[in-house]
């Protein structure tokens, strides 16, 4: 089943999964080092 | 197809990192501008632009936010992304579909945004197993 969803909604929710990008590369960055 | 670990900073969509010209990751993105992400759950597909030197005055927000949010790093490669006869290339990622799926089988689901399209779709259930074309 597929659902239209609010543009702008998810867009907000990506944006503030997006922030916490930095906190995981430091962490693999620092695995990989 | 080749694939590694990048320090990521975003800023609202946008995705930035460098990296230098000398490498195999810049010549092979020099060459074809399609890159694609995976993060935890996040799948992304973009495009990147390179930005120039990271030392270039045009750059200088991308520094002070990398100085920010990555400050451990940051203290590392400071001198090299502030010295314009080394090899710091930004490169700035403009996604053009963004996956986040969530749950697993049978409540699996799959939220795709779509900014060429202006799209949001919500992908669930049944969905996974026909073999659909997301959009």
């Amino acid at each position: 089943m597929s659902t239209t969803l609010s543009y702008d909604e998810l867009e907000k929710e990506i944006i503030q999964e997006l922030k916490k990008i930095r906190l995981v590369s430091w962490l693999l960055q620092k695995e990989t080092m | 197809m080749t694939a590694r670990h990048m320090m990521l900073i975003s800023d609202g969509l946008k995705i930035s990192c460098f990296t230098f010209t000398t490498t195999r990751k810049f010549k092979q993105i020099s060459a074809n501008k399609n890159v694609a992400l995976a993060i935890n759950n996040i799948q992304i597909e973009g495009m990147a632009t390179l930005k120039g030197h990271t030392s270039d005055p045009k750059n200088v927000s991308f520094l002070k936010a990398f100085e920010k949010l990555q400050p451990e790093i940051y203290k590392m490669y400071c001198d090299v992304c502030l010295d314009p006869e080394s090899p710091a290339e930004l490169i700035e990622i403009y996604p053009k579909r963004i996956a986040i799926y969530t749950g697993g089988y049978p409540d699996s689901k799959m939220d795709v945004l779509n900014t060429d399209k202006k799209t949001a779709i919500r992908y669930s259930g049944s969905d996974f197993l026909k073999g659909e074309n997301y959009e």
